[in-house]
């Protein structure tokens, strides 16, 4: 590809559409590597987490209650230790982040679509729908997350698919604010004019054009839009409101470690840890990947 | 700025009424709002006499009117878990939920304007490398593990300040710093962009050959770099007094969470609708004040509020 094709938006000439997240590989200097790591292993626990895991997650083994981790003096066999009723740590740690990873994956993916659509219609409507939808969008957004999920259950009960319903109105806005005024960018610039004057249609536009465009906006939004799930999910599993009990979900464990704090330690401080990493790793990365997509930091 | 004043308000209004009405068909959607309002062992003679009462059994935009009218008049029913109007259960707990968000607001902004205008100033640094990362660890450590790790190191191993309650300031600390952790990264996070944003400008350098001394010259920065904070601070002080029902729920605050969670295990519908209401009322007075508070940092706002606004909106989303 020739220098000028390349600091071009997008190749019109081309006869795919344009895929500007590509410019990750071209992108020198530092790599994620911490954060990446993480992700991956998040990723893979959240796919597998349940088949890699030692132990039966929901065991209960009253003889082995409260064992501690083996770097604290506990045997090998549980390698994290054990909780009150003797379920194995690292098998629930495991389970439980299966649970993360569908709220997580269910928010953004669904969250992010809704986000797109609305910034779609409100960016190329634009007049009295377009005003309409950017007050629905910051009147939701001035909707507490907690309160909403509170609302929602007291009406519909607890499950998964409520927090992840929660999630999803939580975080639609966020998506349709943004991408509306890339939407907005994108469609004015000359490229997609040409398009229209070369006898393209909207539909073209849109699919051909503006929406692989604001990939790279919607990449750095959703991995930011990771850690938030995964924080809201523990937020209201430990409220009792989130993914009920005795399902082990990290928020769950957290709760259950909240009385243990004086006596067994390793309960309330081992999903804190893998949590607070994996929102930390989904944090970082979606930063680096912020610098890395931005055309105006790119070199 | 009368205009823009009356402006503001009202899209605060409109704000407030379509969340209340969310919530209005959210509840009537749902099934049956008698069920929801009556207590888990009511009898079907009961449920009907609620239906009778609150005139659910009357067509919808006759409940919808009577529903706003009871919100106008801050009548929010009888609570049935409490066997009280809800007006005075959830009072007295925003007071308590206000004080904690406050201490935690006071916390989060000066500790966090302090580290993030040292940051922007001396970027590059090692200290401004230790406060961003620092500021991206305390914007991924939930409140309610935070404070949890607090309770463990300054309640249980240092026996220093009480693990739970409301008695006395002490008792506020340990809350208070758990609350405070992500707003103060945040607002650290955006003041170093925008004080290194202003530091670059010619008005800087200008100031500088000029020979200003370094203390005008960091207020006339902090002045210029504030807008964004504004706006950011105002957001997170919203959502501080929600964000304080897990830390209320792990160190047992009266306040507004803990009711919140009282209601929803008493299936308490009346409760929950009265502390959402005055939850959202609380919030949308706060974007209020801060949109007015613009106008007083930034005389520009008030001709060009809709240019400004939205270029702020953009700084707030690009370091959110």
């Amino acid at each position: 590809m020739s220098s000028a094709l390349e600091s071009a938006p997008s190749s019109p000439a081309a006869g795919r559409p344009p895929r500007p997240w590509l410019r990750l590989r071209r992108r020198p200097g530092r790599r994620p590597w911490f954060s990446g790591t993480v992700m991956a292993i998040f990723a893979f626990c959240g796919l597998f987490g349940s088949v890699v895991a030692p132990h039966d997650p929901d065991k209960v083994n009253l003889s082995q209650a409260l064992k501690p981790p083996v770097f604290a003096g506990g045997t090998p066999t549980y390698l994290l230790g054990t909780d009150q009723l003797g379920r194995d740590v690292l098998s629930r740690l495991l389970t439980g982040a299966q649970v993360s990873f569908l709220v997580a994956a269910g928010a953004v993916l669904i969250g992010g679509a809704i986000g797109l659509l609305v910034a779609l219609l409100a960016g190329y409507s634009g007049g009295r729908l377009d005003a309409v939808l950017t007050r629905v969008a910051d009147a939701s957004m001035a909707f507490p997350v907690v309160l909403l999920a509170i609302v929602i259950v007291a009406i519909y009960g607890k499950g998964v698919t409520v927090v992840i319903a929660v999630l999803v109105v939580a975080a639609w806005p966020q998506y349709a604010r943004v991408l509306r005024s890339e939407v907005i960018r994108i469609r004015t610039q000359e490229f997609v004019t040409m398009s229209r004057v070369m006898g393209g249609g909207r539909f073209w536009a849109i699919t051909r054009h503006v929406v692989p465009n604001t990939i790279p906006t919607l990449l750095v939004l959703a991995t930011l839009q990771i850690g938030l799930a995964i924080i809201a999910e523990g937020s209201l599993s430990f409220l009792g409101i989130g993914v009920p009990p005795p399902a082990a979900s990290w928020g769950n464990m957290l709760a259950d470690g909240r009385n243990f704090l004086a006596t067994a330690w390793w309960l309330p401080v081992v999903p804190g840890v893998a949590l607070s990493l994996t929102v930390l790793a989904a944090n970082l990365f979606g930063d680096w990947l912020r610098q890395a997509l931005d055309p105006a930091t790119r070199r | 700025m009368t205009r823009y004043t009356l402006s503001r308000l009202l899209q605060g209004l409109v704000a407030m009424w379509v969340i209340v009405t969310i919530v209005f068909f959210l509840a009537r959607l749902g099934g049956d709002a008698a069920a929801l309002l009556a207590p888990p062992d009511a009898t079907p003679e009961q449920i009907a006499a609620i239906r009778l009462s609150y005139g659910f059994d009357q067509p919808l935009h006759l409940q919808y009117v009577d529903y706003l009218r009871g919100i106008v008049t801050l009548d929010f029913g009888q609570s049935v878990s409490y066997r009280q109007p809800v007006v005075d259960l959830v009072i007295p707990a925003m007071v308590n939920t206000a004080r904690l968000a406050l201490a935690a607001f006071v916390i989060a902004l000066v500790l966090g304007v302090t580290f993030g205008a040292i940051a922007g100033v001396r970027a590059g640094t090692r200290y401004d490398q230790a406060v961003r990362g620092l500021s991206v660890l305390g914007q991924s450590v939930p409140p309610f593990w935070l404070g949890m790790l607090l309770v463990l190191l300054f309640s249980i191993n240092l026996g220093w300040l009480p693990a739970f309650g409301s008695e006395g300031f002490t008792s506020l600390i340990l809350p208070a710093c758990a609350l405070a952790a992500f707003p103060l990264a945040s607002i650290a996070r955006l003041t170093r962009s925008s004080v290194l944003e202003i530091v670059a400008r010619d008005q800087t350098l200008f100031e500088r050959s000029k020979g200003v001394g370094p203390a005008t010259l960091m207020s006339h920065i902090l002045r210029n770099a504030s807008l964004p904070v504004v706006t950011l601070a105002g957001i997170q002080l919203g959502a501080m007094f929600s964000g304080t029902i897990v830390v209320e729920n792990l160190f047992a605050w009266p306040g507004v969470g803990q009711l919140a969670i009282q209601g929803i295990q008493a299936r308490d519908f009346a409760l929950i609708q009265g502390i959402v209401v005055v939850n959202t009322f609380v919030f949308v007075a706060l974007l209020f004040v801060v949109d007015l508070s613009y106008g007083w940092l930034d005389p520009r706002v008030r001709a060009v509020k809709s240019a400004v606004k939205s270029k702020v909106g953009a700084n707030v989303e690009a370091a959110a």
